[in-house]
């Protein structure tokens, strides 16, 4: 019994070993969002079948953000969220976390979304503001682009958010992928 | 292209290997559309390699996409220590997309399972993206009386109930038990969960879940209320968290051994008044003799239709006959029969009818055949898959 019990005390040493050995640097843990980020996600989605692209937002100042326009004007021109229009073709925008939509533009022979989001219950610090809706119509993989002069984020103030402080992240359309969760 | 040699050089090397080794064990599926064009499905080559104590399998699966999934899984022991493996590559991108070690021993009184793993730079669709990894340690305990303990302590990873699941996009998916997000070597989440608790008159199930930050919520689920003698059970669930409170009800009808099943819902106008039930599909089986079943439903309102009925579009109702019979070499065949009912104008309203037969030919080769047939647009698909076993 004597030695039975040494062996699983040894066993259990050589687990909480293989613990260390798994904290001590095997991973490369990702750099947390500490810096204000607007986020467009990867797009999700089987080929032939429903999909989406989430709008979410991290380290928002001022109380976090109430109000975002994608595809607001520049100076030159109003553009939006660009897409692929052969590989991706949107049907819709949904607020999320009591985000509102209220008005929307969408241009699948272009490739290109535009949008209003509100919150008037307060301001959204970190989580999803939105989600862009649409069927993946091919499996090529493709960057969502924005310029950060077409977008308008607005703080629980009321205050626009100068774009010199936060930084915006655009997904692509991978292969491969996961749902759900950050 | 040249990926479609890849399937002939696997299975030209599994044939070769199975005349010399009988240590080798492998499957190949296949599953090849020839109506309405000739085109490949999908294709699965396993082999799986056992040595002393240890099991080696490797899993390749190809779409007209391409090669896409490679898998290895390891399965052993090191002395009391199980352990088992999994790397997962997609060769579409010609990359690693998942790693996963699990380590478990049995204690006397106890189960206790290290969970670690990698989540690749190729896989998207979590914010950021990017690698990431981290570990968890799980501690199972049976208390007695049908209650067990678990505790789950988690380093930049959690065990989801449900697995974690990566996606390609041609459907295709795998699914495993750690979660590497958010990723991290130091403390992201623990969970405590008792099970089978006893509770008035139902079972209830509670879980406490913690973050970096503090209590992130408290659960309780209780399983099966009934109500004196009616045919109905709720499940119930609350969800307390540190600024809300969330209220789950969910409504089965049970007949018992009856052969009919009703797929319904309370009607809410809100809040938790009940104004009446919805009554939404109608479900019959039932065995007409040994090896002959009949099956039949009717979808009264939208999406409450279970899935394996396998309704498309505005199809309500459906028909199946499942036969089976003696096979080769001590298997049974099996074919289904049904058909499918809308209200686009079709004879007697038929929509489709499909017809799924697997055949053994020999002890270790099944086939199967596929075919359906759209009345309204006269579009047909036949589909024909094989299992190769050795």
């Amino acid at each position: 019994m004597k030695k039975r019990a040494g062996c699983r005390r040894g066993s259990a040493g050589a687990l909480v070993l293989l613990l260390g050995l798994s904290l001590a640097g095997c991973f490369k843990p990702p750099a947390p969002v500490v810096q204000a980020t607007l986020i467009f996600s990867d797009f999700v989605g089987p080929v032939g079948d429903r999909g989406e692209v989430k709008v979410s937002v991290a380290s928002m100042p001022g109380g976090g953000l109430a109000g975002l326009v994608v595809g607001a004007w520049d100076g030159t021109q109003f553009l939006g969220l660009q897409y692929d229009p052969t590989q991706f073709e949107i049907t819709g925008v949904e607020g999320l976390n009591g985000f509102q939509i209220l008005a929307t533009f969408i241009d699948n022979a272009s490739g290109e979304v535009r949008f209003v989001a509100v919150n008037p219950a307060g301001g959204l610090v970190e989580g999803d503001v939105a989600k862009i809706v649409g069927n993946r119509l091919g499996g090529v993989n493709f960057d969502f682009q924005v310029a950060k002069a077409n977008l308008q984020l607005v703080d629980a103030n009321g205050a626009l958010i100068p774009d010199t402080d936060y930084i915006v992240s655009t997904g692509k359309a991978p292969p491969y992928y996961v749902e759900g969760g950050n | 292209m040249r990926w479609k040699w890849t399937p002939l050089v696997i299975v030209l090397g599994i044939v070769a290997l199975s005349g010399e080794a009988q240590f080798l064990t492998g499957e190949w599926t296949a599953d090849i559309a020839i109506l309405p064009a000739l085109d490949l499905n999908s294709t699965s080559f396993v082999l799986g390699y056992t040595f002393s104590s240890w099991t080696v399998v490797s899993t390749s699966d190809f779409t007209p996409d391409g090669w896409v999934w490679q898998e290895f899984n390891l399965e052993g022991a090191l002395g009391q220590i199980e352990i088992e493996g999994n790397l997962l590559f997609g060769p579409l991108v010609s990359d690693f997309l998942y790693s996963q070690v699990i380590w478990g021993m049995d204690l006397d009184m106890a189960e206790l399972e290290l969970y670690a793993a990698l989540l690749g730079d190729s896989v998207g669709g979590y914010v950021l993206g990017g690698p990431t990894g981290g570990t968890a340690v799980k501690l199972s305990a049976s208390l007695g009386g049908g209650v067990e303990a678990v505790c789950v302590i988690g380093f930049g990873a959690s065990l989801p109930e449900d697995g974690f699941t990566i996606h390609h996009i041609s459907g295709l998916e795998k699914t495993y038990a750690t979660d590497p997000r958010p990723g991290s070597c130091c403390f992201t989440v623990a969970e405590l969960s008792l099970f089978g608790l006893t509770f008035c008159c139902s079972t209830l199930d509670f879980k406490i879940v913690f973050s970096k930050e503090g209590l992130d919520y408290a659960m309780f689920s209780f399983a099966n209320i009934t109500l004196a003698s009616l045919p109905i059970t709720f499940d119930l669930s609350a969800k307390f968290g540190v600024n809300y409170k969330g209220v789950s009800l969910t409504s089965k009808f049970d007949f018992g051994a009856v052969c009919f099943d009703i797929y319904g819902d309370l009607e809410h106008t809100g809040g938790t008044s009940v104004n009446g039930v919805i009554i939404g599909a109608f479900g019959i089986g039932c065995e007409i003799g040994p090896c002959v079943s009949f099956y039949a439903g009717t979808e009264f309102s939208s999406s409450f239709a279970p899935e394996e009925w396998g309704l498309e579009g505005d199809e309500f109702e459906y028909f199946k006959l499942s036969i089976c019979g003696p096979g080769c070499c001590g298997s049974e065949y099996t074919m289904d029969l049904t058909v499918y009912f809308d209200n686009t104008g079709g004879i007697f309203g038929l929509s489709r009818f499909t017809t799924e037969v697997s055949l053994p030919v020999t002890i270790s080769f099944t086939v199967s055949f596929s075919l359906s047939y759209w009345i309204s647009t006269g579009d047909s698909s036949l589909d024909i898959g094989w299992t190769f076993k050795f």
